[in-house]
């Protein structure tokens, strides 16, 4: 779950639109925190400001939620997978990158554990 | 020669046992999790072999008081007065000296979206873990604590069993003389603790992403394990002080031909609280022992990967 900034397009638009681009791909999962202002404006090289900027726009939009000592966080209408959804998506991920298991043959393992599971339904 | 094997046993046991328990969890699960060979293994095999060498050394000189150091009178006496806070102090150096290496915080021109917070790279099992040994160590300072008294020179350390006709018996507990300089060093050991947890999440994540996150995951594991040695030892010198006190036993002549004999009311504890004191402490020094193979043998393993 990388953003970089590239081009010549400004930086607050640019950390804007990739946030927004993870939401809607439902990388970012509804109620998940994303990085204190401090710490991404750091990590990316710009001002504070740049990035509170973008922030404050995809708030504005509905994507983001600020709370007063919570951080902020995709807002829960903005994403339609649920946080625990892709926490365990990334575990699973994580697992099988590890065991040397590729993608194609993790989701065939998923498919035939989400069919076995249907069955006992 | 048995009886230097059974002082060397009765000093040690817990240090032995958890070296036992360190091996074989080494060659049960802690070979997956070894660290790199570079500073940071080697700052850690130097934090953590100071760390128990020292440890190792003033429990020594308890058993072996000719291993005490030729230092004033007084000092060796306070040292080894206050040996139930000896894990904590010797705890915080070695966590602050595993701040290093201190990354720095470079900008890349990308970052992840990825919170890094003091808590970000370890389980939260354990900083569950940490926080109960914290929350029982207080505890129990606590109760032991009211419990204690002021002795002749107004120290809050005596115990005293009240066998009426004025007669009492007393002996030393772990009171608020040897607690609130302890409950001080438990403060110290968690804002340490924390400052270099934070010191290893806050750099950006370098351009060898996967790396960066697992090097961060050992060492924050790392601090972890130390913090909760420390903690557990320190736990476990407190039952084991407690023990010897739940032993006080005393007796008294009762009238002409009467004699009574009187304990503690924790008297049936004492065994429990002596094994399970051992027992914990044993585990703290597992801990230790366990970060000191996973950064030790590393670097052997790699030095010959090396030369083959």
């Amino acid at each position: 779950m990388m953003i970089s900034l590239a081009g010549s397009a400004p930086a607050a638009d640019q950390i804007r639109d990739q946030i927004r681009g993870l939401i809607a791909a439902g990388t970012l999962a509804a109620g998940e925190r994303i990085p204190s202002v401090r710490q991404l404006a750091k990590d990316l090289g710009v001002a504070p400001g740049t990035v509170a900027k973008a922030y404050k726009a995809l708030e504005t939009e509905g994507h983001l939620r600020t709370h007063t000592g919570g951080g902020t966080r995709v807002s829960a209408t903005a994403s339609a997978t649920p946080l625990a959804v892709v926490e365990a998506a990334r575990i699973l991920a994580d697992t099988s990158g590890r065991a040397g298991v590729d993608l194609e043959e993790t989701t065939r393992v998923l498919r035939a554990i989400w069919a076995s599971q249907e069955k006992d339904d | 020669m048995p009886d230097l094997v059974i002082l060397i046993w009765f000093s040690f046991r817990s240090i032995i046992i958890g070296l036992a328990l360190a091996v074989a969890w080494w060659l049960a699960r802690g070979r997956t999790s070894r660290l790199p060979s570079g500073l940071t293994a080697a700052v850690t095999v130097t934090a953590t072999s100071l760390a128990m060498a020292g440890l190792i050394y003033l429990n020594a000189a308890i058993g072996f008081p000719m291993l005490q150091p030729p230092l004033s009178e007084h000092l060796p006496l306070w040292v080894f007065e206050m040996r139930v806070v000896w894990a904590l102090a010797i705890g915080i150096l070695a966590i602050a000296l595993l701040a290093i290496p201190i990354g720095i915080h470079a900008p890349r021109g990308h970052a992840s979206l990825t919170r890094r917070t003091p808590f970000s790279f370890g389980p939260r099992w354990w900083f569950a873990g940490v926080t109960t040994i914290v929350g029982t160590i207080v505890t129990v300072s606590v109760l032991a604590g009211m419990a204690s008294e002021p002795d002749e020179e107004g120290l809050w350390r005596n115990y005293t069993v009240d066998a009426g006709s004025s007669i009492s018996f007393g002996t030393r507990i772990y009171g608020w003389y040897y607690s609130v300089p302890a409950l001080m060093l438990l403060a110290a050991l968690i804002a340490v603790t924390f400052v270099v947890l934070w010191l290893i999440a806050r750099p950006s994540l370098s351009a060898n992403h996967d790396d960066d996150v697992r090097m961060r995951h050992l060492r924050t594991r790392n601090i972890l394990a130390i913090a909760s040695g420390a903690l557990l030892i320190h736990l476990g010198s407190i039952f084991t002080s407690l023990s010897n006190t739940a032993s006080l036993r005393g007796g008294a002549a009762i009238g002409e031909n009467g004699w009574g004999s009187w304990t503690t009311p924790f008297a049936a504890m004492q065994p429990a609280l002596l094994y399970v004191g051992l027992g914990i402490a044993a585990l703290g020094y597992a801990l230790w022992f366990g970060v000191l193979l996973s950064a030790a043998l590393t670097r052997r393993a790699r030095a010959n990967t090396d030369r083959s």
